[in-house]
């Protein structure tokens, strides 16, 4: 077997005063045809925080729900590292390298995994992309099928990916049942399953960063990094590592400090970047900090954790996303959820989620983002609206329940479907 | 050497509610006499590890005292970082294969980064083995440039972070030639002080604890339950915990056996085992798994991890929130997980390795352990009787102000700049320090045993 990853325990019956009687219902309903049923995931070590987050909640609820659910965790030794950050970048990007010797190393990889999975589940959702071949290395290896019906999450936007990349990959996923998709854009239909659905990733309303936190914990917290709360607060967090993230927003910046000079700007990077890229980004920050005053950066260093990031993004004024991933993130659907108005770039995971001018702003350039800013300041009750719309959009598609929801549907059709036996 | 780390801003004000006036006018005192003086420190990374972690702490109060502090990252090629992860292992006492290529390797990036080195400075604090051989290649750039002394105007301190106990001779020989070019040399502990080293000035300076970071800063009772809830843990049932690397020197299946032995008389009694992982490394997830399955299905033992959110402050309240705290240690390099327990008044029972005793006295701010059985009885002893892990914990506080806080260190740095710049005695570094370092002492000693 994989490694387990820890959890802590969920009840479903603690999200009615939430969700609604008629959701959680719903729920233990769609649950009861699948008692006792065994459902793996699988993620592997570098699994981003959001997936991470999704899991953490999913996995007990299903286990509170009544199915025997586990998460676990593939090898990862440090010798297919690469090969794995190499194989994501090409599944994202047409410029991105794949070479022969990756390719070698992702059967590899693939087959060291193989030789790890010896127990039998009615349903597997690899959350991995490059454990797309499992089932076919494991049927090659093992000599036999695995038993149950496979399925995978796929939590990035493949629109861009590598062609050739793509095609070799996909053909390797024969076997799967299933691909899940985040977003329906972020896949396609080039995908070589009969069944490919849609499930959205679900906020739970009580994860440890998305409840909300006292005014006296934000106050104690944020006046230590220096923070003045009387003042409007611009907030970004970003978890992925892009120079010009944090160089657009700054300068959209000192545009909005032109008319707006008690603002304050907070950027958050925790991508967990090298150091010498820190120095160039702490030293990129400096040398704005230097002229327009009021900027904090946090970083990997400060070691800021959920409670830390919720009492920011409590506080801020506007919440501004030039750093998104290339696939889900729980930053932007938490903090919709917690109604706030955000200023989001042209990525595919804000341009899929926010609806220009109803749940969100959509701006690109420094100048589209500094109006974007600036109207959502000068009109508090603008921003008001736009963040309760956007708190209606997640309570309408995007909870924790949803997911829930349509993970049931799913395991209940697949699980229907004959010749998902050993063969 | 273009990496430059900004530095934040602190002001030392803001501890004198802390330490009290007298101590916060010593250490302004000492600053006085440095004010404007040009201070380098130079290590191998800006974040990860404690030492970008003590820097971050403490160069902001060298700023504010009016010094001229500023910190840079050496440059380093990936083979390199390799290389001075074996000298780095090898010195802390583990077997490498060490050979001429690796030192080849060493040397050619600390001479490069020398060549890249042209400010002045009036003090260089080189930090653990990765640069140390720098001053040696500033030394013979400016030879060659026919100056007559490459150093002569700064004073060079090597600060070596590392426990030095059991170096391994071959490694230690390497290095040494490099360290005796220093004005000064910095350990943690008089153990980590290996034998025949000359011409330095050696000086023992202890790490410590910012008091008013996040992760040690006053947080109300409130805000500590709100945290314990967001992770499922029950606040009014009895917490013991270890916040550790999960990883074999620290024990962790140890911890789980002495929990389920107390578990059985406490059946509401919780764990929590907090650490940070980095999700390239499968020798630590190898080891977390170990430890998951230890667990099992007992969920009133909590995993908690950097990936579940978890940063300072959760680790602050967790700290808090227990009624005992343990760090089985094995081996442990200063452990200022202790210093942070006790700041907290907490009852600790730990391991008495490393520089845990320094910090923990047995009976006095807790209890040393070494069996499983022994950590059993005293956690057990600790939760029957709360008064006494009080009085321990109310003791280890005051040890910790005296000894263990981020501005003794600031003024055990300050008294060392001004011995080695000659603007006080020697004697003023020895007052500075905690009561555990002796600087000239220590050389006399170390002296005195290499020539026997």
């Amino acid at each position: 077997m994989f490694g387990t990853i820890a959890l802590a325990p969920r009840s479903i019956e603690n999200y009615r005063p939430v969700v609604g009687d008629a959701v959680i219902d719903e729920l233990q309903a769609l649950a009861e045809p699948l008692q006792g049923k065994r459902v793996l995931y699988l993620c592997s070590p570098a699994a981003n925080l959001a997936v991470r987050a999704v899991l953490e909640s999913t996995v007990p609820l299903m286990v509170d729900l009544g199915i025997n659910a586990q998460w676990q965790q593939l090898r990862m030794p440090v010798e297919f590292q690469e090969m794995d950050s190499r194989l994501r970048r090409a599944m994202s990007r047409a410029d991105a390298p794949w070479t022969r010797e990756n390719a070698t190393q992702w059967q590899d990889f693939n087959e060291l995994n193989s030789r790890l999975y010896d127990e039998d589940f009615d349903v597997v959702v690899v959350h991995h992309t490059a454990s797309i071949s499992l089932y076919e290395t494991i049927t090659h290896v093992q000599g036999q099928k695995p038993a149950g019906a496979w399925v995978w999450h796929a939590h990035r936007d493949y629109r861009g990916a590598n062609p050739d990349v793509w095609e070799t990959v996909m053909r390797h996923a024969a076997g799967f049942a299933a691909t899940v998709s985040d977003y329906p854009e972020f896949v396609g239909d080039s995908v070589p399953n009969k069944v490919n659905v849609v499930i959205r990733p679900g906020v739970d309303p009580l994860s440890a960063s998305a409840q909300p936190v006292s005014e006296q914990v934000r106050r104690a917290l944020l006046t230590q990094r220096g923070l003045d709360l009387d003042q409007p607060i611009l907030c970004q967090v970003a978890r992925a590592n892009r120079e010009e993230y944090p160089v657009k927003v700054m300068d959209a910046y000192e545009l909005i400090k032109a008319y707006r000079p008690e603002v304050q700007l907070v950027l958050v990077n925790l991508s967990g970047i090298e150091s010498s890229d820190l120095q160039n980004m702490m030293n990129m920050v400096n040398t704005y900090q230097a002229k327009l005053g009021n900027i904090l950066l946090l970083t990997d260093l400060d070691k800021v954790g959920n409670v830390e990031l919720a009492s920011l993004r409590q506080e801020a004024t506007v919440i501004m996303h030039q750093g998104l991933p290339h696939g889900i993130s729980m930053e932007l659907l938490e903090e919709m959820w917690q109604s706030k108005p955000i200023v989001g770039g042209h990525s595919s995971v804000a341009e899929a989620t926010l609806t220009h001018g109803r749940t969100g702003l959509l701006a690109d350039t420094p100048l589209e983002q500094a109006e974007a800013v600036l109207s959502l300041l000068d009109s508090p009750a603008k921003a008001q609206r736009m963040g309760e719309r956007a708190h209606q959009e997640i309570a309408r598609r995007y909870m924790v329940t949803h997911h829930l929801e349509s993970y049931l549907k799913l395991m209940q059709r697949l699980l229907r479907k004959p010749g998902r036996k050993n063969s | 050497m273009p990496n430059t780390v900004p530095i934040g801003t602190k002001s030392l004000e803001d501890y004198r509610s802390i330490i009290g006036d007298a101590k916060t006018d010593e250490i302004i005192e000492l600053g006085k006499s440095l004010r404007g003086a040009r201070v380098l420190h130079l290590n191998a990374t800006a974040f990860g590890g404690g030492v970008a972690e003590l820097l971050n702490g403490m160069l902001p109060l060298f700023r504010d005292l009016g010094i001229d502090a500023q910190w840079q990252v050496m440059d380093g090629s990936e083979e390199f970082f390799n290389v001075t992860k074996l000298l780095h292992n090898g010195m802390q006492g583990m077997y490498v294969p060490w050979d001429s290529t690796m030192g080849d390797v060493w040397r050619g990036i600390n001479r490069a980064n020398a060549a890249a080195f042209e400010e002045t400075y009036d003090f260089v604090v080189v930090h653990d083995p990765q640069p140390a051989g720098l001053l040696h290649y500033v030394q013979e750039k400016l030879k060659s440039r026919r100056r007559r002394n490459g150093a002569s105007q700064t004073k060079w301190i090597w600060r070596c972070h590392l426990d030095t106990t059991e170096a391994l001779p071959e490694v230690w020989d390497f290095l040494r030639p490099y360290v005796e070019l220093y004005d000064a040399a910095v350990f943690t502990r008089d153990e980590y002080v290996r034998e025949g080293l000359q011409n330095p000035r050696l000086s023992l300076v202890p790490p410590a604890i910012d008091p008013l970071s996040t992760k040690n800063i006053d947080i109300p009772d409130e805000t500590v339950k709100d945290i314990l809830r967001r992770y499922q843990i029950d606040p009014e049932r009895p917490i013991i915990a270890q916040i550790s690397r999960f990883d074999p020197w620290k024990d962790p299946l140890g911890v789980i056996d002495v929990y389920k032995t107390l578990k059985q008389k406490r059946p509401d009694l919780q764990l929590l085992m907090v650490a940070s992982m980095a999700n390239d490394d499968p020798e630590a997830w190898s080891f977390y798994e170990r430890i998951v399955r230890k667990a099992g299905e007992d969920y009133d033992i909590h995993i908690l991890t950097n990936l579940n959110g978890v940063a300072n402050l959760e680790v602050n309240a967790f700290q808090r929130a227990a009624q005992v705290l343990i760090q089985k240690s094995i081996r442990e390099g200063f452990g200022l997980v202790i210093s942070e327990g006790l700041w907290k008044e907490k009852a600790m029972v730990a391991g008495g390795v490393g520089g845990i005793p320094m910090q923990l006295t047995d009976g006095k701010h807790g209890y040393l352990a070494n069996t499983t059985q022994e950590y059993c009885d005293r956690v057990e002893e600790l939760l029957d009787n709360p008064t006494l892990g009080q009085q321990f914990g109310e003791a280890g506080k005051e040890h910790v102000r005296e000894n263990f806080l981020i501005t003794r260190l600031l003024r055990d740095h300050l008294a060392l700049m001004n011995s080695l710049s000659g603007l006080s005695p020697v004697q003023s570094v020895e007052d500075a320090g905690t009561r555990a370092k002796t600087p000239a002492p220590v050389r006399a000693r170390r002296v005195r045993q290499a020539g026997e």
